[in-house]
């Protein structure tokens, strides 16, 4: 082999060379100054987005990499609306009045049971909810509109009627959407659901496929662009 | 086998045979820029930003795999993992932190993916399981967050789920 690592020794390729007395230091207080943003990128990439999240909590540039690159916690999280841990939607408002970031962090929403409603009947009318009516006073809705994926998980009709109207009202770069609901969420509700307030939806924006898992099977609709 | 010689930013001068010289695509750049064809022998490429016992140990990282396959393109839909860096990469691996970032800038600088991404792992892997404040005491980081800033980050987390 020709070459030659002047002036040490040859390396033994079955063996790495771990001798790098002479490189011994620690590490510089400058680092974050001195590697390259990309090389971030690359190292956080490969991460589980719990653990993004906790270097987003280190120093504020991991914070500004983490929350600003498209590839990370953009592409790879989604917004949790998580009525489990809220108040039937104030938390979320108070949220989006005060977060550092507000929506931008992600392009996908997902939420989560809002109350203990299991399922309502087919006659139940629909009304506007406590939490559709704070998110149209705060104004806050601008936030969602760069959503373009979008997971509803809920119980009942109500909560989901009222999500679409925000859709409705705010998502114009919604590419897909995608419902699930509990085991007794009526199926002939879904169709109804389907041929009105998501038609909707599919006027005001750029949605291409919406799935509607129902007891008895997975409804699909997808359109051709 | 022909060669090319590389220097150092420190002056060393590293005879390498130039199909282990190309696993660098600036490297490959720069010979072809200079018209240098593979039976060009003496002609000597100045790396700025790389000292010599960085370069030593690049080297020997390209020499290892001189006869690898290319490492395949980036596919942002594929899951990407830490727990898969060879036994030899891992214990060459093994050196102080800020060796292995100088290893980092290097690989970045010659446009090195493959030791790239075995580098960039291995810091992922050193960082996982740990707290944010254990992260700053591993790599020396100072906490330049507000306390309110701080709790802040900790209550959108909280909001944050994988997909």
């Amino acid at each position: 082999m020709s070459t030659n690592l002047e002036p040490a020794e040859a390396a033994d390729p079955d063996n790495p060379s771990t001798d790098v007395a002479p490189l011994h230091r620690t590490i510089s207080k400058d680092f974050l100054d001195v590697v390259p943003e990309d090389v971030f990128i690359k190292i956080f990439s490969s991460m589980v987005v719990d653990e993004m999240t906790k270097c987003r909590q280190v120093c504020t540039i991991w914070n500004a990499i983490v929350c600003t690159n498209p590839e990370l916690l953009q592409s790879r999280t989604c917004f949790y609306f998580d009525g489990r841990k809220d108040d039937n939607g104030t938390k979320v408002t108070s949220y989006l009045d005060s977060g550092l970031s507000g929506c931008g962090l992600w392009n996908t929403i997902r939420s989560a049971l809002v109350d203990g409603h299991q399922g309502i009947s087919e006659e139940q009318t629909v009304p506007d909810t406590t939490e559709y009516r704070q998110f149209i006073e705060t104004g806050r809705l601008d936030l969602l509109s760069n959503l373009q994926y979008v997971k509803i998980h809920r119980s009942n009709i109500r909560d989901c009627t009222t999500y679409l109207k925000i859709l409705d009202l705010r998502c114009n770069q919604l590419e897909s959407l995608e419902i699930t609901t509990d085991c007794n969420f009526p199926q002939g509700r879904s169709a109804k659901i389907m041929t009105s307030d998501l038609l909707k939806i599919r006027d005001h924006s750029e949605i291409s496929s919406i799935s509607f898992p129902g007891k008895l099977g997975l409804l699909t609709w997808k359109w051709m662009s | 086998m022909p060669v090319v010689r590389l220097q150092s930013v420190d002056g060393e001068v590293f005879p390498v045979d130039v199909e282990i010289a190309r696993m660098s695509f600036a490297i490959r750049n720069m010979l072809d820029d200079l018209g240098v064809q593979d039976n060009d022998a003496e002609e000597v490429i100045p790396l700025p930003n790389v000292t010599g016992p960085i370069l030593r140990k690049v080297i020997e990282w390209c020499t290892h795999h001189k006869d690898d396959p290319p490492p395949p393109e980036e596919d942002d839909t594929r899951e990407k993992r830490t727990d898969d860096i060879p036994a030899w990469d891992q214990e060459f691996l093994r050196v102080d932190q800020a060796v292995l970032f100088d290893i980092i800038l290097a690989a970045n600088y010659l446009d090195i993916k493959g030791l790239l991404d075995v580098t960039c792992k291995t810091v992922a892997n050193m960082i996982k399981g740990k707290t944010p404040e254990e992260i700053r005491k591993l790599f020396n980081i100072k906490n330049d967050f507000t306390p309110a800033e701080e709790e802040q980050i900790r209550k959108e987390n909280e909001w944050c789920e994988e997909k």
